[in-house]
């Protein structure tokens, strides 16, 4: 996607009367007329209301009220995320209908009360832990960049949606890696920020103690602009936590220079990726050598206990959800989904304790080491291998080691997902940026100074609304 | 210990009913099969969790006595 398709050049665009919001909204309308049928992005359309808030932006901005960078932005919501317009679905049968009617949570007041444009509800896998079932009367989400490959998930809709220009930045939910893994494998940005910065009352939960809710945008700038609207305690979440506004636009150009990277090299993260994917990754930290940055390899104390733990205990969790529902409408659930949440009832109340106290223990020698290395950041591969193909997909690229970001669920440090190079299949891939706990703007500053330096999250599908579109 | 024609075995098949069975679900033949089958891998990821020294550690997920606002 070119600069000009971010949430950045659009606020300019829309301030120096360039365009409207109206003009967007419509011309989004018009593009996902063509691109939602082939690529599966949404479960529901606001096509009225948008219409509706975007002329509201433009008579505020023509009479003087500005919002600021949200002003008049299409954003899409993944559905299992409550909001006014209408039902939240979860991609399920199984979902009663009425649990949406208490309409928008605290992020989406915090969206709309910055001025952005709620387009609608967009896919994801079911209950944001299934897989693309074609046996389900919900749209099947596919990557822009092969419809044959699958966007990755579970904010599926909100990443293909971006990546083909159907709006310009959107919300996703994050409890193994949910936003970053379909923003690597579609070429977009994505941001799991620390535990407890945003609230998530208002979102299906999966993993109580490992979710988040998280934005997705073409760049870390926009991400930036979505987080800071995003970000602060909320009362109904007892897990956010109080801390002073702060403005993670404004801090991205800091002339604090970021000394040192780490550079995970733990085995069974190198195992469960491809070659490729690590050249394209071994490029991508030579760009932030190059950058001024030292690079030091750095060993993740209990990796693979951090990465098991966030499955065992997320299924654990989400089987606390989802018991009584499960005991009603086995059969309603997708049969990935029913048998991913009933494993929760195969781990012993006491075996959950004991992940939980890894968990702690974990945390607090990743944190030692990177303290005594002086380490800052910990860079990884998103993803060990590219999108992979609907049928015929090679065992281990679809395997739960190839990704390679639950363990930043487990310890809640923030972690970002740029867009780093493509891989031999042409699909993209991703570099992930993991900092300590609300150190998020120096996650996003070392991002940022990535994509000033590389053009990757600039290019675009072939299916892209720029390109399907004429004017 | 009895094996299935798909690897997992019957005391297994036996088990899983019976942890399902405490929360109400009686999963079809197929899918207990299924259960099974991943039973052992949950178990030894979880038996791989015991292995790490915790000492007194407390859980990561602590309560606390606070008021709401």
């Amino acid at each position: 996607m070119a600069e000009s398709n971010s949430i950045r050049a659009t606020a300019s665009d829309l301030r120096n009367g360039k365009t409207t919001s109206r003009e967007i909204v419509e011309r989004a309308l018009q593009a996902s007329n063509f691109l939602d049928p082939i690529l599966g992005t949404y479960l529901r359309r606001f096509d009225e209301t948008a219409l509706d808030a975007a002329e509201r932006a433009d008579l505020e901005l023509r009479s003087g009220v500005d919002r600021g960078l949200l002003h008049g932005i299409p954003l899409g919501i993944k559905d299992i995320i409550s909001t006014d317009e209408g039902p939240t679905s979860a991609q399920s049968l199984a979902q009663d209908p009425s649990w949406g009617d208490q309409g928008d949570g605290p992020l989406l007041h915090r969206l709309r009360d910055a001025g952005a444009v709620v387009m609608g509800k967009t896919t994801t896998m079911e209950y944001a832990i299934g897989f693309p079932d074609f046996d389900k009367p919900f749209p099947v989400p596919r990557n822009p960049w092969n419809r044959d490959r699958w966007t990755g998930g579970s904010s599926s809709g909100t990443a293909n949606g971006i990546a083909s220009g159907q709006f310009l930045g959107g919300l996703g939910t994050d409890t193994g890696g949910s936003v970053r893994l379909p923003a690597a494998y579609c070429g977009i940005t994505g941001f799991k920020q620390t535990f407890g910065l945003v609230p998530k009352s208002g979102c299906i939960p999966l993993g109580l103690s490992y979710d988040h809710i998280g934005p997705m945008a073409t760049s870390v700038w926009d991400c930036a602009a979505m987080l800071t609207v995003m970000a602060g305690y909320d009362p109904n979440d007892r897990t956010t936590v109080r801390r002073p506004p702060f403005d993670y636009v404004a801090t991205l150009n800091e002339d604090k220079a970021l000394k040192k990277a780490g550079v995970v090299t733990n085995r069974s993260l190198i195992d469960a990726s491809s070659d490729q994917m690590m050249a394209v990754f071994d490029d991508a930290v030579n760009d932030m050598r190059a950058a001024g940055v030292e690079m030091v390899p750095f060993e993740v104390p209990y990796y693979e206990a951090l990465h098991d733990g966030t499955f065992l205990a997320l299924q654990a969790e989400a089987f606390a959800w989802h018991r009584n529902q499960l005991r009603d409408k086995w059969t309603e659930y997708g049969r990935p989904t029913r048998l991913t949440i009933a494993q929760g009832a195969l781990i012993s109340a006491g075996d959950l304790v004991q992940v939980e106290r890894v968990r702690e223990i974990a945390r607090k020698a990743v944190l030692a080491q990177m303290d005594e290395t002086g380490v800052e950041v910990l860079l990884s591969p998103t993803t060990g291998y590219g999108a992979t193909p609907f049928e015929g997909a090679d065992r281990k690229a679809t395997s739960l080691a190839a990704i390679h970001t639950p363990a930043w669920n487990s310890t809640g440090f923030p972690a970002l997902s740029v867009p780093m190079g493509f891989d031999q299949d042409g699909m993209p891939c991703g570099m992930q940026i993991i900092g300590t706990p609300f150190q998020d703007d120096v996650v996003l500053r070392l991002g940022h100074r990535y994509q000033q330096l590389t053009d990757w999250h600039t290019q675009s599908p072939a299916l892209h609304a720029e390109s399907n579109l004429t004017e | 210990m009895a094996d299935t024609p798909d690897g997992s075995s019957s005391e297994s098949l036996v088990d899983i009913q019976a942890m399902l069975r405490l929360a109400g679900i009686e999963p079809t033949g197929a899918d207990l099969a299924s259960l099974g089958r991943i039973l052992p891998g949950v178990r030894r990821k979880v038996d791989r969790m015991y292995e790490i020294d915790t000492g007194d550690e407390v859980t990561a997920s602590v309560f606390r006595a606070e008021p709401d606002s």
